[in-house]
């Protein structure tokens, strides 16, 4: 079996944004909407503080809560791991935007153009993919996935923080990294397993 | 910290007025049914919870499909009752307003088609009654199970939603049968109000009190009781919807005037707690090494 997963590492991750455009530029999402954000926080407290950085994208969690939530079943997991949203299934009770502990996903209420009164030739063609009145999130880039290829996210990032791999296979990047750095997911206590492992900062 | 406006989302105020139309018309539903088995004389209490339950509940289920996306796929949401609470909840109210109109049609109705068989009535009543309460605790059960948001998470909210339910009901209740009501059955409601208000005020208590202990929802508690959300929590919860309509109905002694008020008073009460509930919402902060990030801004 495969479970894909993302492996951030927070030590390498400068807070630079490149995830957040790339993948902006990847989904062609509507202004407003980003699948993927990097928090910047203070840790400690000044003299003795530094910037902290948070990249969050959708945890395609092994237990996920919108998942288990969904009247429609219009969110599924798929076999290898990845959540996905149904367009044409999702009827926009928004009910998993509420649920999800990790606020990744996001209800297209309508589809804006960046520049008011202009369209991009790449807006035209990106904004088709989306669906008004659905809720939409990051699909680990199932399209490039399925190529053969990684997320956009992973590919771009600038410091190489980002992996991507199979997390059931023992010897892969990602699960060597987690188990030598001592990966760790966001809020375990609640019980979702997510496939996005961080490692610490120090 | 930098924040995305469209992940802030908690419920909006169409949701708020679902759960306060589906409160007044679940509540008074149930109340219906009570005095159908306890006090069957009273025919116009009966019929009055008839007549207030499945319409005020429709219209409470047209703002929900209001609030949805694509109100197209809608039929969809009854698909997975074995997970979702939301399914759950759609086949509950379909069933409730369902029986409800079918009740209206044969007994209140002018063409009463199945006549004053009334053993009919009470079994079909009985039947109204239990979708009444689960119509009333089924959000309860869905903020309940609603893990990232601490505030939510606790078995208290079915019960408070009930109580407040009931109370509402007999709000509603009352204003519609206060005309032709005598006096000692209109006692008798306003009796049975006053225990729900005793306890639903016991239920917030207890309610924000275990809150208050919970380290993750103590700052949505804080934001009731002394922060933004505070003029409608001590305002319109505190003294409009427990202290008012309690005193009034204590002190009015049967006073038509101030039953009345009493009640308007409940009802406006019964829609800012649902507003305040939530409202105050928050979601668990992401733990990063110690450094807790809110996902929804942090109210001054």
């Amino acid at each position: 079996m495969t479970r894909y997963a993302m492996v951030i590492d927070l030590k390498k991750c400068i807070g630079c944004d490149t995830c957040t455009i790339a993948c902006r530029a990847e989904n062609a999402t509507t202004k407003g909407i980003l699948f993927n954000r990097v928090f910047k926080f203070e840790v400690g407290k000044y003299p003795h503080s530094k910037l902290g950085f948070l990249p969050v994208t959708c945890m395609h969690c092994a237990k996920p809560e919108c998942e288990k939530q969904c009247p429609t079943g219009a969110t599924t997991r798929r076999k290898d791991g990845i959540v996905i949203v149904d367009k044409d299934k999702c009827m926009g009770c928004q009910y998993c935007v509420v649920t999800c502990p990790y606020g990744t996903r996001y209800y297209l209420d309508k589809i804006e153009k960046y520049v008011k009164g202009f369209e991009t030739p790449y807006e035209k063609k990106g904004h088709k993919r989306h669906k008004k009145g659905t809720v939409e999130k990051c699909d680990f880039c199932l399209k490039r996935v399925e190529r053969g290829e990684k997320p956009a996210c992973v590919v771009s990032c600038i410091a190489n923080a980002r992996y991507f791999g199979d997390l059931d296979d023992p010897n892969s990047e990602v699960s060597r990294l987690i188990a030598l750095r001592r990966g760790y997911t966001l809020n375990p206590e609640l019980g979702t397993e997510p496939s996005v492992y961080y490692l610490p900062d120090y | 910290m930098r924040n995305n406006p469209k992940s802030h989302f908690i419920f909006g105020i169409k949701i708020i007025l679902y759960l306060f139309f589906a409160g007044v018309g679940g509540g008074a539903s149930v109340v219906g049914t009570i005095f159908h088995i306890l006090r069957p004389q009273l025919e116009i209490v009966i019929k009055g919870g008839i007549i207030l339950g499945a319409p005020l509940v429709l219209i409470g289920s047209i703002f929900l499909l209001l609030d949805l996306g694509q109100p197209k796929v809608a039929w969809r949401a009854i698909s997975r009752p074995n997970k979702a609470w939301i399914s759950r909840g759609t086949i509950i109210l379909t069933t409730f307003i369902i029986l409800g109109f079918i009740q209206i049609g044969t007994w209140i109705w002018p063409f009463q088609g199945l006549g004053n068989y009334t053993n009919f009535h009470l079994i079909f009543n009985v039947i109204n009654g239990v979708f009444g309460v689960l119509t009333l605790i089924y959000t309860g059960f869905l903020f309940d199970t609603t893990r990232s948001i601490p505030f939510w998470s606790t078995p208290i909210l079915p019960l408070l939603f009930l109580v407040s339910g009931l109370s509402m009901g007999i709000f509603g209740l009352i204003l519609i049968t206060m005309g032709s009501l005598e006096s000692h059955s209109l006692n008798f409601l306003i009796q049975m109000d006053i225990i729900l208000i005793i306890l639903e005020a016991l239920i917030i208590f207890f309610y924000l009190h275990g809150m208050h202990e919970v380290t993750a929802a103590r700052a949505s508690v804080k934001r009731l009781l002394k922060g933004d959300l505070s003029y409608q929590f001590w305002l319109g919860v505190v003294f409009i919807g427990i202290l008012i309509p309690f005193f009034f109905e204590i002190l009015g002694g049967g006073s038509k005037s101030l039953t009345l008020i009493a009640c308007l008073a409940g009802l406006i009460g019964g829609f800012f707690v649902r507003f305040v509930i939530v409202s105050a919402a928050e979601k668990t902060p992401l733990n990063v090494e110690g450094v807790l990030i809110y996902l929804t801004p942090r109210p001054k």
